[in-house]
């Protein structure tokens, strides 16, 4: 976590404090004199090359610059990528690397040196003409207000400056929130005399400093918000786990029993509450339930005889709770009523008992009362869940499952 | 530095394989369909479309799938015992003993997605937290560093699902400070593009005017997306039935003007499924608003784009009129009169039907008959004779 940083560092701007001077004066005119002091941006030649691929300077209208620069920024790689000839990748990459939390706050401070140093030489007043000058007035202050509230303590997450949005460039409208830098509007006025003119390129070669500077500050802050990041990302594993065992691990529902138990649901959950990502329910109602079984029968001839049985659940409740750390249901217990259909020699087809479910590979165990030949009967009914193992053990029989059900076999 | 992430999220049908996997055949189309346009613009393709994004495949169905295998398994253990009283049981699962198959089953691949979405909310939850999820996984920093621009594109039934997904991962917030998952991790989506939005008439928990899914200018850096841009197709029956149309609504409005929304509601018949993405996409009216969300303001030039819009074989609108006359006379036009979700079921289930009917006077023949009416060729009579183009073949995903 980021939690301080170093000073800011002085700025470089003050060693020219006669060309700043002048700057100040005459705002719009001072560009093209930086430009030719300071070393092209390497943006700058990789913009031009790809004026030369869309047709060349006249084919170009100024306001198709932003999107031919702008392409060249992630495609060269000249914004913080391979081909970006500053140490600010590097600084970048040591961040990144940086395991705890006092590598990383060591690792923040040259961030923001070497950020800083990018834009010297622009007058730093935060003017709010849309001018390069006034421009990079208001980026410079943006960048050392978030270096101030970066070393607070402690830091105050919920800041607009350690805002993701704040930092970011939308494509489509090419505004930074915090320093208000509208790079498309800027590369649209000074290329107006053409996308090769210098007070163009000079533009260019600013614009991708601020993208340069804006997505560094963006590491920063998500760098910043990685905690929050990491309990948010433990929520959302979370519920994940519970609607997945809800859904999938807990016995199956039939479409009548998922509609039943979703407006169940639905009545206790608020509107708001829906609209996010609520917890999975505790419980669920069984009703109308057919499944596959096995049932120990009398037979005819007075010994026992274990049989196939399709039970049908009328009524039953089952419930569990979420465990905290792994999201699996546990503690879960149930009861159903049900009929007991069977064919056995000597006993009536239809017997009626009650189902105790258990948790282990979502069987249970009950007893039948049933009319036969040789008069009542109270038999052991067993109950497996026939798709959940399927889906566990596709290449194992049935029978197989059944065995090793009974035997406690996993 | 990140590619800009690309989320494709699917509509209604079947993007699984027989064993559950994802089925990645819709998203390659889908990716390709979108490529075929991006290459014409100069400026787009200073980037190549591999280079600028990092496609990522959204997949809810898998979730839809285990649930619909669960119960065909169940129902076919269940018919199999020859168990004379327990025909009551097989009456009451027999009819989901199919449910899980693929080819040919179009009440189980198409309607039973959007039942199971609209009309049980607990399934509606799984699948948000599983879109969620694959969201985060997606967006969340890696060793490259964070992600500064991601998009979605999501067509039909994954319109409303992208919508509750994205409206809760940017409303929750499980921490101390109370930032929502989306703004603790990334900037507001670039673009949100809605293909063949039916958001609106699927809406449930969460209103689609008035969230946090909204233009970034109903709701200032607020809202989970900075462009909006929806798109529906007059000749698609399923924007037939409450489409997805702030008018009205002053704030939507406002973000018309101001190009953050953008409504492209077209005309056009280039695909028997005119429900497809590619039969939105190939439209200009469609494909260039969202490059110039993607790529930026004027990455297509005023006379790139005209050009565009006078080469595209636009069917003329009183020939396809002509043809899908015959297509709605099937399909009932009261079933789409009333702004009712049971009606929209009904019209998926139908349009899928004629769809997979071509041939044998459905929705392909007549489909396929304006289209060679309109580009010259002499059409047989309707019924009997093969239609010009060849018909979709295989499932026809929404």
């Amino acid at each position: 976590m980021v939690s301080q940083v170093g000073p800011a560092s002085p700025r470089r701007s003050t060693d020219r404090p006669a060309l700043t001077a002048l700057c100040l004066l005459a705002l719009l005119f001072c560009a093209p004199a930086l430009h030719a002091a300071a070393p092209a941006d390497p943006c700058t030649a990789a913009y031009q090359r790809d004026v030369g691929r869309v047709g060349g300077a006249n084919a170009l209208q100024a306001n198709n610059v932003f999107p031919v620069f702008s392409s060249e920024r992630s495609a060269s790689g000249c914004v913080l990528g391979s081909a970006d000839t500053t140490r600010i990748p590097q600084l970048i990459k040591a961040l990144r690397d940086a395991q705890t939390s006092s590598d990383k706050v060591a690792a923040t401070a040259p961030i923001f040196q070497g950020t800083l140093a990018e834009l010297d030489g622009f007058p730093s007043t935060a003017c709010d003409e849309d001018t390069l000058a006034c421009t990079a007035g208001r980026q410079i202050a943006a960048i050392r207000a978030l270096q101030q509230a970066l070393s607070s303590n402690p830091v105050d997450l919920k800041s607009p400056l350690i805002k993701e949005n704040n930092w970011a460039f939308h494509a489509n409208d090419p505004v930074t929130p915090v320093s208000n830098a509208k790079l498309n509007a800027l590369l649209t006025n000074e290329c107006a005399s053409g996308a090769h003119s210098p007070a163009c390129l000079s533009a260019v070669d600013f614009a991708a400093k601020v993208l340069r500077t804006s997505d560094a500050m963006h590491e920063l802050v998500n760098v910043a918000l990685g905690p929050v990041q990491e309990q948010n990302a433990r929520f959302l594993a979370m519920r994940e786990k519970q609607w997945n065992s809800y859904l999938n691990d807990v016995s199956v529902q039939y479409p009548w029993e998922l509609w039943i138990n979703s407006a169940i649901f639905q009545k206790t959950t608020s509107a708001e509450e829906r609209a996010k990502f609520p917890e999975a329910p505790h419980s669920k109602w069984v009703v109308l339930h057919p499944s596959p079984g096995f049932e120990r029968v009398e037979a005819d001839t007075g010994g026992h005889s274990t049989t196939a049985a399709v039970f049908m659940e009328f009524l039953g409740y089952e419930r569990w709770s979420w465990d905290k750390t792994s999201g699996a249901a546990t503690g879960r217990w149930g009861a159903s009523v049900i009929a007991s259909a069977v064919d056995s020699k000597g006993s009536n087809a239809v017997g009626y008992g009650l189902l105790l479910k258990t948790p282990f590979k979502n069987t249970a165990v009950g007893v039948v009362w049933r009319n036969g030949d040789r008069g009542h009967q109270i038999n052991v009914a067993i109950n497996i869940d026939v798709s959940k193992l399927i889906q566990q053990y596709k290449s194992t029989d049935i029978n197989q499952f059944i065995g090793q059900v009974v035997t406690g076999q996993q | 530095m990140r590619k800009h992430v690309l989320l494709l999220v699917h509509g209604m049908g079947s993007y699984v394989k027989n064993d559950g996997a994802p089925d990645d055949t819709w998203f390659n189309d889908t990716a390709a369909a979108l490529k075929e346009q991006y290459v014409k613009y100069p400026i787009v393709n200073l980037q190549s479309f591999e280079d600028r994004f990092e496609i990522v495949h959204i997949n809810y169905d898998i979730e839809i799938f285990k649930l619909v295998l669960r119960w065909q398994t169940e129902s076919q253990e269940i018919m199999k015992q020859s168990i004379s009283a327990a025909a009551p049981a097989k009456a009451l699962v027999g009819w989901l003993n199919n449910a899980a198959k693929l080819d040919d089953n179009f009440a189980w691949t198409h309607a039973a997605c959007v039942i199971l979405y609209w009309f049980f909310p607990v399934m509606r939850q799984r699948i948000k937290v599983s879109v969620a999820s694959q969201i985060h996984d997606a967006l969340a920093t890696n060793q490259d560093g964070p992600v500064s621009q991601w998009s979605v594109i999501a067509h039909s039934l994954g319109t409303i699902v992208t919508h509750d997904v994205l409206q809760a991962m940017d409303t929750t917030t499980p921490n101390e400070e109370g930032i929502s998952i989306l703004d603790a991790m990334v900037p507001s989506a670039t673009v949100l593009a809605m293909v063949a939005n039916v958001s609106k008439i699927l809406e449930t928990d969460s209103k689609v005017y008035s969230g946090v899914v909204v233009p970034q200018s109903l709701l200032q850096r607020q809202s989970a997306c900075f462009s909006y841009l929806s798109c529906r197709n007059e000749f698609d029956p399923f924007m037939r039935v409450n489409p997805f149309d702030p008018q009205g609504q002053p704030a939507w409005n406002l973000a018309k003007t101001n190009g953050t929304f953008v409504d492209a509601f077209i005309r056009n018949v280039h695909e028997l499924n005119t429900h497809s993405f590619r039969n939105y996409i190939v439209n200009p009216d469609v494909h260039i608003p969202l490059f110039e969300k993607l790529v930026g303001p004027n990455c297509i030039t005023a006379q790139q784009a005209a050009d565009a819009r006078a080469q595209f074989q636009n069917v003329p609108a009183s020939t396809v009129q002509t043809g899908l006359q015959q297509i709605l006379a099937k399909i009932n036009p009261q079933l789409a009169s009333t702004s009712n979700i049971n009606n929209w079921v009904q019209l998926a289930g139908l349009f899928f039907a004629q769809l997979k009917a071509n041939g044998v006077d459905g929705l392909g023949k007549a489909a396929a008959s304006a289209i060679a009416r309109a580009a010259g060729i002499v059409v047989p009579p309707l019924p009997g004779a093969a239609a010009a183009p060849a018909p979709a073949a295989g499932r026809p995903n929404g």
